[in-house]
């Protein structure tokens, strides 16, 4: 969080953090794509030619001023690939909120534990405090055959009281009602810090 | 949560330095930002420059390096970095472990005083980098606040934001 009282802004970094190809990426394209321009700056997305993300993806929305306070979030994609496991950390650094994308095929089950497992590792070396960290569940690719029910990700993902939305990116359902739940409650969690 | 505040006399103190540089160098411009890729203060010509967006990647850059230094058995990350185009070159430089100092500057432009002078600037930000970290993490140390239901208002107010078109 970086608060600039000359300029009147709050600046909140949102990470989207979850296992390779969940969904991601996705869910900051059809952001991007479906956002006033105004309100938005463009998609940044270092990828490799395979069109897998490499480092990140960078896309900042304003949301005009709130009571003389500008909000801006910076919305961070982490690479899912393991051999950039060092990457995640880094894009780590600073966040104010995580939206976990997992994905909801049967198959990837192993995967969304093994990356939730990591994120906790990540928190944990940066000196992060996972309890008090906004973190919101997404459960991604709901539009596919093979999924497992969200009664079975929440156990498997240890998802008790955190919320979670039933999403698919690639179709826009529940991506905005993600960033919203996210964002309110990094907004809460600056209220009572400030 | 990491915290920082940049109250308006830090900004103000912050832009004086950084346009000394730009006085002395004649660079295109000077970019403050911290190591998780917040833009904290800008000068210069920045016009069709989309700062905060080179702020994250010169943040991801360093990130990089420092992996670098780390596998070649460094200490510390590297202290400098320069990126030499054909118009413009970008030299980075690293204050204490959690800010970023980036200097634009163009070709002609003598690399040796940039490099002098943002190393110069570089100190004097480090020495006030504490205060922006430490305002905060005392309860009512800063004067100014949140504006109450602050994240109320910004709640009702997202539906029209985000609305899907």
């Amino acid at each position: 969080m970086l608060i600039n009282w000359k300029l009147r802004e709050i600046n909140l970094k949102i990470v989207y953090y979850g296992p390779a190809l969940s969904g991601k990426t996705t869910n900051l394209e059809f952001i991007h794509a479906h956002t006033n321009p105004k309100m938005r700056g463009d998609l940044v997305s270092l990828k490799t030619r395979e069109d897998r993300t490499i480092f990140f993806d960078f896309l900042q929305i304003e949301l005009g001023a709130i009571k003389g306070l500008k909000p801006k979030f910076q919305l961070y994609t982490v690479p899912g690939q393991t051999y950039y496991l060092a990457t995640r950390k880094v894009v780590l650094q600073g966040c104010d909120g995580v939206v976990f994308v997992a994905d909801s095929q049967r198959e990837r089950l192993a995967e969304n534990c093994a990356t939730r497992v990591n994120l906790l590792t990540n928190w944990r070396d940066l000196g992060i405090d996972a309890v008090r960290m906004p973190l919101i569940y997404q459960f991604n690719k709901c539009d596919l055959p093979n999924i497992v029910a969200p009664e079975t990700l929440r156990a498997a993902l240890q998802v008790d009281t955190t919320p979670y939305f039933i999403a698919s990116a690639t179709q826009g359902t529940g991506v905005f009602e993600t960033l919203k739940a996210i964002i309110n409650a990094v907004a809460a969690r600056v209220q009572t810090q400030i | 949560m990491a915290r920082l505040v940049l109250s308006e006399a830090h900004s103000d103190r912050v832009e004086k330095i950084l346009r000394e540089l730009l006085g002395k160098t004649g660079a295109r411009c000077a970019i403050l930002a911290d190591i998780s890729g917040q833009l904290l203060a800008v000068e210069g010509r920045v016009k069709g420059l989309d700062t905060t967006v080179l702020a994250a990647l010169i943040a991801g850059n360093v990130a990089a390096t420092a992996e670098m230094a780390r596998l070649l058995g460094e200490r510390k990350h590297f202290q400098i970095l320069f990126h030499q185009g054909e118009e413009h070159n970008l030299h980075l430089g690293a204050i204490g472990t959690s800010f970023l100092l980036a200097v634009v500057f163009s070709v002609q432009t003598q690399i040796g005083l940039v490099r002098l002078f943002a190393m110069r600037a570089a100190e004097e930000l480090g020495k006030m980098a504490p205060e922006w970290e430490s305002l905060v993490m005392v309860p009512g140390a800063s004067t100014q606040t949140v504006p109450e239901d602050f994240a109320q208002t910004l709640a009702d107010e997202l539906d029209n934001f985000l609305k899907q078109e």
